[in-house]
């Protein structure tokens, strides 16, 4: 499996105990979808696509704007382009080893499940309410690994959903009331906020693949100002709709307002 | 001395993103002393329903619906974390 | 390439232990880090028992190796060889 370029290329990171040959032929063999190609997209695809990973899903279905370029480096040169386009550009120029699915649209209620399924890993670098629950819900139904992060400003939050673990909704079981909470068109965000929490997706995908622990049941929680990383513990609701196997389908669900499952 | 840690939507409010207080006492009664100093904390706090379900309230890093609900104590030394829901990506 | 070596072993005393199967794999011409890597790679794909023995061109590479090696928890041994040095890496139970 490992030919002479691939042990050149990879091997900074085979030298690695936890990784090895056998860790990168894992990561050669894994198949991870990235539902977002903005400010938590592009760096998580950015060192999958540096780690190996075989397939990186990449769905988007906007347009690199002037004001995306701030932090969502790796669409330079592509003002105009679709990002998941634009996404796979830059995959592949940085490591032929990894084949890119494009999704140039917004993934749907519809379309989802059958998405996700193929994968082994899902990274959540969407930017609102309706397509965060949209994706636990389809990942705890499908039962494929999920990463989640979001971000204001110079704050991050990040966690895993797998393996039966409490899912998004254990935590916040439905979506703020719209205007209740700020976008970060509308309060900010820092370039090196996203560029954090993405990289740290992808090291929880890397992780996934590879077996090693990883942030089930607790939340990183972090303010960069003033530099503290706490790690919330995270119990399962047992009264959770999704995790909890009663939600067998996204069909009585509806992905808006506050997305609350009766 | 209790710490209280305010995330965006609060800071706006209290125009401060963390502060110290000599308080002792369950959580209801820091919100009722929190509302009483900040009048417009209210607004952000409650709806119809009572406290908003988006605001998760966490003392030393434990979420209080973990421990006493909103008669959960808070003493001296205590941290006290409001995190709601955020969706920026 | 000559299979005389030196039994005297560089490191220790211990003689080579019996086993069933032995690889030979050949890096005199790699570069560090690929020295350590390559022999690395092949040590995954080895069963218990098996022993591997690695040829260097360079007593100092031999070394480095072995260290490396060793602090994974495999037991090394150099042999000095004819031109060569041999570096005679266990697989630990």
């Amino acid at each position: 499996m490992l030919d002479e370029e691939k042990i050149k290329r990879y091997s900074r990171q085979i030298i690695i105990p936890e990784i090895g040959g056998r860790g990168q032929t894992k990561l050669l063999k894994s198949k991870v979808l990235v539902i977002g190609a903005g400010g938590l997209g592009s760096p998580a695809i950015q060192y999958l696509a540096g780690a190996g990973i075989g397939k990186i899903g990449i769905a988007d279905g906007d347009v690199v704007d002037v004001t995306n370029l701030q932090r969502q480096t790796i669409h330079a040169g592509n003002l105009g382009m679709n990002k998941a386009e634009s996404a796979k550009k830059f995959v592949e120029r940085l490591n032929p080893d990894v084949e890119v699915e494009v999704y140039n649209y917004n993934i749907t209620k519809e379309d989802i499940l059958d998405i996700v399924r193929k994968y082994d890993v899902v990274l959540d670098c969407t930017d609102s309410f309706p397509s965060r629950f949209l994706i636990n819900d389809a990942c705890v139904i499908e039962k494929v690994p999920l990463v989640h992060s979001a971000v204001l400003r110079f704050i991050g939050e990040l966690m895993t959903i797998a393996h039966g673990s409490a899912c998004y909704r254990c935590v916040f079981p439905s979506a703020p009331p719209p205007g209740s909470v700020p976008t970060c068109q509308e309060a900010g965000i820092a370039g090196v906020t996203t560029g954090l929490f993405g990289v740290l997706q992808a090291l929880e995908a890397i992780k996934l693949i590879l077996d090693l622990d990883v942030l089930t049941n607790k939340m990183l929680y972090a303010d960069l100002v003033t530099m503290s990383f706490d790690i919330i513990e995270i119990k399962k609701d047992d009264n959770c709709p999704v995790c909890s196997g009663k939600l067998r389908s996204l069909e009585g669900v509806t992905y808006a307002e506050t997305c609350r499952i009766e | 001395m209790v710490k209280i840690i305010y995330p965006i939507i609060l800071a706006s409010v209290t125009k401060k993103k963390e502060e110290e207080i000599e308080f002792s006492g369950s959580i209801q009664s820091l919100l009722d002393y929190l509302c009483e100093k900040y009048k417009k904390i209210e607004k952000v706090f409650y709806n119809e329903e009572g406290f908003n379900r988006f605001i998760n309230i966490y003392v030393n890093n434990e979420d209080i619906r973990n421990l006493n609900g909103f008669e959960t104590e808070v003493k001296d030394d205590d941290v006290v974390k409001f995190i709601p829901a955020i969706a920026g990506g | 390439m000559q299979k005389h070596a030196e039994s005297s072993n560089i490191e220790s005393n211990r003689p080579i232990s019996k086993t069933n199967k032995k690889s030979t794999l050949d890096l005199r011409d790699e570069q560090c880090p690929f020295t350590f890597i390559k022999t690395k790679l092949k040590l995954e794909q080895m069963d218990e028992n098996e022993l591997l023995e690695v040829i260097f061109s360079d007593e100092r590479v031999a070394k480095d190796v072995a260290k490396s090696i060793q602090s994974e928890e495999y037991s090394a041994e150099i042999v000095r060889g004819r031109g060569y040095w041999k570096l005679v890496i266990a697989k630990p139970d």
